[in-house]
């Protein structure tokens, strides 16, 4: 997953990047409303996790803005104030979920696994692909036939992207954005060696190639 | 009836008190007048009686005199001068008050009338009235100074004319009281309902309530007083809200770094190999860090319930279901909670209540938060809502010590428990509730049951 993270608290904001990028998530990182405005406007993000007292106003006003422009971006509101009029506000602006600080940075990972779920269409977190394969998307789990096996931060990061999207075909560029953070390097072929390591491991039928376009899974 | 302390009864009792001084006052004045007029009036009658009879006088002792004795003049018998009269017989005539005694100027009685005593009176033989024990008495002077007529009249009749007009005049004075009392009474309560209304106002308000009291049709005399008090409800609001907006913000101050230091520390625990040394450390730290964040979300909570947190700001009841929804959703996602919280949503649409829904939020975090600290792990702690405004959080568990009960909503309490916790909870809700009018009673054993505990959250309605 591509996630935007917009907290002011340095030190907090790093922790925390550092916990999703250790899971094989990307993360870019703001502290000001202004900045994020401009990210979103260039990239599509998976996730927005949004502190609500920011430097240069209220998070919940670009919530606002970003739910009046149309924008369907699942968003978690990280917020300091424990009233639950603050949560309350912040759920009728369009937040998905809340976290109330300090709180579990694996609480964090749950949240965001469980809030991408429902914005894929499919709630339950255990996905069935060709081969016997099964994904278990909160527990971060790839079996086949019931034996686990291992991936990578990144390989894991490719593979969520894809079953989060059954059947739909995702371009090498959505791929490289669930990738990699903001400013990082990107080779040309990174996407495709991602995908045939995990070929290697489950196997040469989950993931398609569609000529031309990108990636799919399922369908 | 009112307190004997009341201003009602003050008033009324001073009322009552001045009218009946006044009226009586006034009625001794009239009487006293009446008395001097009744007297004027009596003796005019004796002085024309005197005069008038004085030629008849002449003419009778022409006719009928005698030198050696003294004429005794009968009165009319009744019906005697009936004859071509058009009046009622007996009553016409009625009793005889005057009587006379004609005597010349040695003394000697001529003639008198028949209810005239025989002894001479004993007024002097000079024109003008004369008072003895028994009677008023007018003497004139006629017949050129040798004869003087004396007209009587018995001062018991003069004191039963005097005491039957006054007793006309008190009769229905003394039964109109009553009934002054009672329009005194009725007056005084009319004219004290706008002071009763600012009472039963200011009586019906919780402690955290400090909008401004009614005033419109407050009369003059306590206008002044009422926006005194509001003035100074006004200070004392804005010295609250600034209280409740500085723990808000200190409760913002507070978090995000421990926020920091936890979610730096958890990375360190995550990032430390498992053997080495730092680890424990790293775990205490942790730990201490949850702590410190629950304790002082426990401190910011009671400094906002002292600070008056409570009822609706719009002085009106909300619903509240929602908000109880999210509290329970909320507290089901920690390890503490997860699973263990029946709740059916049953009534939940229906609760509404005068408080702010901040406040609730508390109250419910900790009375939930307790039953799940305190109660049997293994058993489910029940959340229900009991008609539209009281809630019973429930949970299993060994029957609490009746001395202990009393303890429980005390600070900084934590009865015989080894569950953490900073022993605020309870204290923070009785706050509330005591803010908003509400109230929470605490039941061990549950009822209808042999053990467990019970807190049940009576929500104040308007």
């Amino acid at each position: 997953m591509r996630i935007l993270l917009v907290e002011d608290e340095v030190m907090l904001a790093e922790a925390v990047r550092d916990h999703l990028l250790a899971a094989g998530e990307a993360v870019d990182h703001t502290e000001s409303i202004q900045d994020a405005e401009i990210m979103i406007r260039g990239t599509n993000y998976d996730v927005l996790l949004l502190d609500l007292n920011l430097p240069d106003g209220r998070g919940i006003d670009l919530l606002r803005t970003l739910r009046r422009n149309g924008s369907a971006m699942p968003c978690i509101i990280l917020t300091a104030q424990d009233q639950i009029s603050d949560r309350i506000e912040g759920l009728n602006a369009g937040a998905d979920d809340y976290l109330v600080k300090p709180f579990d940075l694996n609480e964090l990972s749950a949240r965001l696994s469980a809030v991408a779920r429902r914005y894929s269409g499919n709630p339950n977190p255990f996905v069935a692909l060709a081969g016997g394969v099964e994904v278990d998307l909160a527990g971060r789990v790839v079996m086949i036939n019931g034996a686990q096996i291992d991936v990578t931060s990144r390989e894991w990061a490719l593979l969520d992207q894809m079953v989060r999207h059954p059947g739909q075909t995702l371009s090498k560029r959505q791929l490289e954005e669930a990738l990699y953070e903001f400013g990082a390097e990107i080779e040309s072929n990174t996407v495709e060696v991602y995908v045939s390591r995990l070929r290697r491991k489950i196997g040469k039928d989950v993931i398609k190639t569609v000529r031309g376009v990108g990636y799919r899974v399922g369908g | 009836m009112f307190s004997t302390k009341s201003l009602q009864f003050a008033l009324t009792k001073r009322l009552t008190v001045m009218v009946g001084v006044f009226w009586i006052a006034g009625s001794l004045l009239a009487d006293f007048t009446m008395y001097h007029e009744m007297q004027e009036v009596f003796d005019s009658s004796l002085v024309k009686s005197a005069y008038r009879y004085a030629p008849l006088i002449d003419d009778y002792l022409i006719h009928n005199g005698s030198d050696s004795q003294t004429v005794v003049v009968k009165s009319p018998e009744p019906g005697e001068i009936r004859t071509g009269d058009r009046g009622e017989g007996e009553d016409e005539i009625g009793t005889d008050y005057l009587m006379y005694q004609v005597r010349d100027v040695s003394g000697r009685l001529l003639l008198r009338s028949a209810n005239a005593e025989e002894e001479p009176f004993s007024a002097p033989l000079l024109e003008g009235f004369h008072t003895d024990d028994d009677f008023r008495i007018y003497s004139a002077v006629v017949h050129d100074g040798t004869r003087v007529i004396q007209v009587a009249e018995s001062l018991n009749h003069r004191h039963e004319a005097l005491i039957a007009s006054v007793s006309a005049q008190f009769l229905p004075i003394i039964l109109l009281i009553p009934a002054v009392i009672i329009g005194i009474i009725f007056a005084v309560r009319q004219g004290l309902q706008p002071v009763r209304r600012v009472r039963d106002d200011i009586e019906a308000r919780s402690e955290g309530n400090l909008s401004p009291i009614e005033q419109d049709d407050a009369p003059d005399e306590i206008h002044t007083m009422i926006t005194a008090v509001n003035r100074l409800m006004e200070k004392l609001d804005a010295a609250l809200r600034a209280e409740r907006t500085f723990t808000a913000h200190s409760a913002h101050e507070l978090r995000t770094p421990i926020a920091a230091a936890l979610a730096q520390t958890q990375r360190l625990l995550l990032e430390l190999p498992r053997d080495h040394p730092g680890l424990k450390r790293a775990q205490q730290t942790e730990e201490s860090l949850k702590r410190l964040s629950r304790l002082s979300e426990k401190l910011l909570q009671l400094a906002r319930a002292e600070a008056g947190v409570g009822t609706s700001p719009t002085g009106k009841n909300q619903k509240l279901g929602t908000t109880l929804g999210l509290v329970i959703d909320d507290l089901e996602r920690v390890s503490d909670g997860a699973g263990r919280i029946r709740w059916d949503g049953k009534n939940a649409a229906a609760l509404n209540a005068n408080i702010d829904v901040d406040a609730f939020a508390i109250c419910m975090r900790n009375l939930i938060e307790n039953a799940l600290k305190h109660g049997d792990d293994s058993q489910p702690v029940a959340i229900e809502v009991v008609g539209s405004n009281v809630i019973t959080v429930s949970n299993d568990g060994d029957v609490v010590d009746p001395k202990d009960m009393t303890e429980l909503t005390a600070r900084f309490k934590r009865s015989h428990t080894k569950a953490r916790g900073a022993g605020l909870g309870l204290s923070i809700v009785e706050t509330i509730m005591r803010n908003t009018g509400g109230k929470l009673t605490l039941q061990s054993p549950r009822p209808g049951k042999p053990d467990g505990f019970m807190a049940e959250l009576w929500l104040h309605q308007s």
